[in-house]
């Protein structure tokens, strides 16, 4: 856990890194993996994950089509926009 | 009497009896909050030409004979992370300062349709991280009864407006004890409902596993009506449940002779605040004078709540604000150089210190190496807690535990005691763990006069019996009910 | 030294669904930029996604037409990395639990079967399209219509051994698809996209060796150049005693070239997790063997059927099948036909030509197949000769008409009138007495030139049997 590794999770989420802040971060991090590591006690090898827990299958929809966002409005909200699209930063491939 | 200070079912009398109109309430409401906004800064935005025009519609159909609904015609207030079409939704961040949904959360809809009128977004911590709304990018809420406090959060700006009188009822989030909290603080009754009974669709999705839309009501019966409204199947949400609910108005006024409460030690440990202890205890002695029965219990995994809840919430959070780029909607930083730089640049600049140290920390549970002792073990940990609660609610039709372990604390003050902070969490969090319903019922003051508040905890879909105790307690509590002095 | 090629290949489909993977917008190729989108495929907050069902449904005949296990519990997860083109800065896919995993193609190299495994088959959402203007502009424009078209990913395991296999490969995974009538599988429109994993090792080692990753291949052919082309890339730098730089590679039609896009040292964490928006597929076994009753026939199948039931040459029964239009235009020609190898000639030699020539898909074609037999009849009967034939043919293909009323309106009609070759004939006789008399004296191909002058006089519209027989006649009086 050092400087480089915030530097890399700050890429990951594109944040700036702040090289005065890391240390704070890093002080977060390590109390954050303390707090994680609590979990460990408990043997979880037969236990299945639970991400919702009325553990619901199947929600699905008919493949129907209706109506979408009228251009402008999704235009108005886009602070850059230009022909018709939504305007960024030149990508280069 | 002022009419803001009624109750919502107290005023829908009134219209019903054509002794008011939607525009008498509409007018006391923003006298209310010509009066006392700017002590509380409840709101964000205020709607209140688009409110006028709504009530004017209102009057219109009750003049012309149509039914008149529970809502019709009632003012009310939506937290800013509940998406309203064409009014400014910003989720208390500049990230967002400009962002206009173009369609209503599902859950505000129902209540537009039924003719409620919206009067304004209510403040909070940004995008719903904090717990006292002193973490809003536009301004503090105060708390109604003590401007030196805090409302609690992220829900208070909801909490303030309601216990202040500037709407009747007011819709929020709750995550993580984001209703409830504030509820508490604020001294009226907050809902948290079964994780899918409400659909998210609109709601601004923070840790989507963990929330609901809930509401902030002054009583309990107000509660219920707004219930029968928000509840009940949405094919916009996944994880909406397709079952059919309860009318909660219908079982509310029965008797709660047998009623098997639990009171869960681990939540009554040190940390709470001996004021809040001696409410509760006083509480459950009038559950018992009507006839309920109450045990003490316990619920072995709730100190693995609080990881399991702050893992899943940041991983969920960090995923669920990366479209928070400001290329369709939101801040754009403008001065970028390149890509990389334009999404660094909006994002830092758009978002605040809380919500960038939150997602840093979800981003750090998720990555590779951490994945299986964080992320994936956090997930599993969540079914032991879950079960832990299914088991308690096969002996217990109800579980009484603190709101929070003290009334409100003060602004700009931090809790400094760890063991208090520690419950704070435990409190709330465990409920959203589990996905059940939870309320907080006002149960008394403290000795500075703030409000303290108790949790109802009821099994997964039991909201009728939460709001029938509630009801039953809340018409035999031997406290005697203020109202905040503004 | 000499190296072996190990490629294997992950292809995209885009599902051919009315409407997209988890919101209701039309899923349509070239509509006007930014017109079908919403709240959940613009990524705005709140939107939640569902999932469509024919999503699902169109993945499992996907795994079934090639031979996977269909996996009864499946779910989505989130990948998460921020693109311009991608709204809410996840993509929605399928990471530890793939709806298909563990099934096969057979390909024909060199007369031979080969299996090529699949490792898997995955549903995902597909990003919007990002537009790069000529010039030096700084910036690039995003279109999201495409944002949650929905995909599916199928990779193969490295079992392909040569440029030519993988396309191969290619080509019957296309063809399956489309006689699945699940996805357009257009290369050129984007909506079947290919990338390739390609390295090389030395012949009977184990261990494979570094890969290129590459992309940007739009055509059968452009997969089978690429590849190519990095074959002779890769046993260069091996040859020279150096080690291939894995990386990812983009193919340059025009220069025909792989160009170094990005290293791939580090591999991107895409933090996959649950996608709790959305909640688990789990299938009915009951439901799944529906599917499977109620597949299309299969390319495969088709073939071996077009072989028995026509009996045709295999190899004609191949390409025949290898496009399901083609093989559906061939069978609606050669149903009940005396002579299906006929029919089989002309698609495969004149429908095909004509095809490539004027750039045109056969589900275009502007006459109905039955048509193609009425031409094949009147050859048959006489009234046509085969040059002749392929005028009208051609004359049909760009007007969509009758070959009968092609026939009169070109005057191409055969001459089969007795009185009208009599005097063909006597005219022949008597202009040319030289082979008349040469016949006589026993040279028999005097016949053939007789009955070249009659048909050059006719300007090829006698019948040459009428015209041969009279002349024999003629020559024996
Ligand atoms: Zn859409």
């Amino acid at each position: 856990m050092d400087k480089g590794y915030i530097e890399y999770i700050c890429s990951l989420a594109k944040l700036e890194y702040d090289e005065e802040n890391s240390d704070r971060i890093i002080e977060k991090i390590k109390a954050f993996d303390v707090y994680a590591e609590k979990l460990a006690d408990i043997d979880t090898n037969d236990i299945k994950p639970l991400v919702n827990v009325n553990e619901t299958i199947n929600v699905m929809r008919e493949d129907a089509v209706m109506p979408s966002l009228e251009r402008n409005i999704i235009l108005e909200n886009a602070p850059e926009k230009l022909y018709g699209c939504i305007k960024v930063s030149k990508i280069i491939e | 009497m002022n009419l803001y200070d009624l109750t919502l079912h107290e005023v829908h009398e009134k219209i019903l009896e054509k002794e008011i109109s939607a525009k008498d309430l509409l007018d006391s409401v923003f006298d209310r909050i010509d009066k006392v906004e700017d002590k509380v800064n409840s709101f964000i935005t205020i709607t209140k030409e688009k409110a006028h025009e709504a009530a004017n519609k209102i009057d219109k159909k009750i003049a012309q004979g149509e039914t008149i609904g529970s809502l019709m015609g009632i003012p009310m207030a939506v937290k800013d992370n509940i998406c309203t079409k064409d009014v400014k939704t910003t989720c208390g961040s500049k990230m967002l300062e400009n962002f206009i949904p173009p369609y209503n959360a599902e859950a505000y809809e129902r209540l537009e349709n039924a003719g409620a009128i919206m009067i304004g977004k209510t403040n909070m911590d940004e995008l719903g991280m904090g717990s006292s709304t002193e973490n809003s990018y536009y301004k503090v809420t105060r708390n109604p009864w003590n401007l030196d406090m805090v409302s609690g959060g992220s829900s208070g700006g909801s909490a303030a407006a309601v216990a202040a009188g500037e709407a009747f009822y007011a819709l929020g989030t709750d995550t993580g004890g984001s209703i409830r909290q504030p509820a508490s603080f604020c001294g009226i009754v907050g809902m948290k409902p079964s994780y899918g009974a409400v659909s998210r669709y609109g709601a601004v999705a923070y840790a989507s596993s963990l929330e609901q839309v809930g509401v902030l009501t002054k009583d309990v019966y107000d509660c219920a009506i707004i219930l029968n409204y928000l509840y009940g199947h949405d094919p916009k949400d996944s994880t909406s449940l397709n079952i059919v609910h309860d009318n909660f108005i219908e079982g509310l006024k029965k008797d709660i002779k047998g009623l098997k409460i639990g009171i869960p030690k681990e939540y009554y440990g040190t940390g709470i605040d001996d004021e809040v202890k001696n409410s509760i205890k006083t509480a459950l002695k009038a559950f018992e004078s009507l006839g309920a029965h109450i045990e003490e219990t316990g619920l072995a995994y709730s100190e693995y709540s609080l990881p399991v809840y702050y893992i899943i919430a940041l991983s969920e959070a960090s995923s669920n604000f990366a479209r928070l780029d400001g290329i369709r909607y939101g801040y754009n930083a403008n001065d970028y150089k390149d890509l990389d730089d334009m999404y660094t640049k909006s994002r830092s600049q758009g978002l605040g210190e809380e919500v960038k140290n939150r997602i840093l920390l979800g981003t750090h549970s998720l990555i590779d190496k951490n994945y299986k002792t964080h992320y994936d073990k956090a997930i599993r940990v969540r079914r032991l807690i879950k079960e832990d609660f299914d088991k308690s609610f096969q002996k217990y039709d109800l579980l009484v535990i603190p709101a929070y372990p003290t009334a409100a604390f003060e602004i700009g003050g931090k809790i400094k005691d760890e063991a208090a902070m520690y419950m704070g969490d435990l409190c709330t969090v465990p409920v959203n763990v589990a996905g059940v319903p939870a309320m907080t019922v006002p149960c008394g003051y403290n000795s500075k006069g703030l409000p303290i508040g108790m949790q109802l905890v009821g099994k997964h879909m039991g909201e009728a019996t939460i709001l029938r105790a509630a009801y039953a307690y809340e018409n035999n509590a031997s406290y005697t009910k203020l109202k905040p002095k503004l | 030294m000499r190296y072996e090629t190990v490629i294997g290949l992950e292809v995209h489909v885009e599902l051919s669904t009315k409407s997209k993977a988890f919101c209701s917008c039309k899923n349509e190729f070239g509509s006007e930029v930014n017109t079908n989108c919403c709240p959940v495929c613009l990524g705005y907050p709140g939107a939640l996604p569902v999932l469509n069902k024919k999503v699902v449904e169109y993945a499992v005949k996907a795994g079934l037409a090639l031979n996977c296990d269909i996996s009864l519990y499946s779910k989505t997860d989130r990948k998460n990395y921020f693109y311009p083109d991608l709204p809410k800065a996840y993509q929605i896919s399928q990471d530890d639990m793939p709806i298909c995993k563990n099934g096969f193609i057979e390909i024909e190299v060199d007369e031979e079967i080969k299996k090529i495994g699949i490792t898997r088959i995955h549903i995902e959402e597909d990003a919007g399209k990002l537009l790069h203007g000529a010039g030096d502009e700084d910036y690039s424009l995003v279109d999201f219509n495409r944002a949650g078209v929905p995909l599916i990913e199928i990779v193969s395991e490295p079992d392909i051994r040569s440029p030519e296999e993988a396309r191969l490969y290619l080509e019957k995974l296309k063809s399956i698809l489309e006689y699945l009538e699940i996805s357009d599988c257009k290369m050129q429109e984007g909506s079947l996209r290919c990338d390739a994993n390609i390295s090389l090792r030395p012949i009977d080692e184990e261990k494979f060796g570094v890969k290129s990753e590459i992309k940007n291949m739009n055509s059968m052919k452009s997969l089978e150049r690429a590849l190519e082309f990095e074959v002779k890339r890769q046993t260069e730098i091996l040859l020279q005693g150096e080690e291939v730089a894995p990386e990812t590679r983009r193919w340059d039609d025009a220069k025909s070239i792989t160009i170094a896009m990005r290293a791939k040292d580090k591999t991107y964490d895409y933090r996959n997790f649950p996608e709790a928006d959305l909640v688990p597929i789990v299938l009915e076994p009951e439901w799944i063997k529906e599917i499977k009753t109620n597949l299309p026939e299969l390319p495969d199948f088709k073939r071996n059927r077009f072989v028995k039931q026509y009996g045709i040459p295999k190899y004609d029964a191949s390409v025949l099948t290898l496009s399901k239009d083609l093989s559906v235009f061939f069978e609606r020609c050669a149903k009940d036909y005396k002579n299906p190898k006929a029919v089989s000639n002309w698609v495969m030699g004149e429908v095909l030509r004509i095809l490539k020539e004027r750039e045109q898909e056969i589900s275009n074609i502007k006459f109905p197949p039955e048509y193609l037999r009425e031409l094949i009849d009147l050859i048959d009967e006489g009234l046509l000769n085969s040059s002749a034939a392929k005028l009208v043919f051609e004359e049909m293909f760009d007007t969509g008409k009758e070959p009968k009323t092609l026939l009169d309106k070109l005057g191409l009609k055969q001459i089969s009138d007795e009185d009208a070759i009599g005097e063909l004939v006597n005219e022949v006789l008597a202009n040319n007495q030289e082979s008349v008399e040469a016949y006589k004296n026993g040279k028999s191909n005097a016949l053939k030139y007789l009955v070249g002058q009659a048909m050059k006089i006719s300007k090829g519209k006698a019948n040459p049997k009428m015209i041969n027989s009279m002349l024999l006649e003629r020559l024996e009086d």
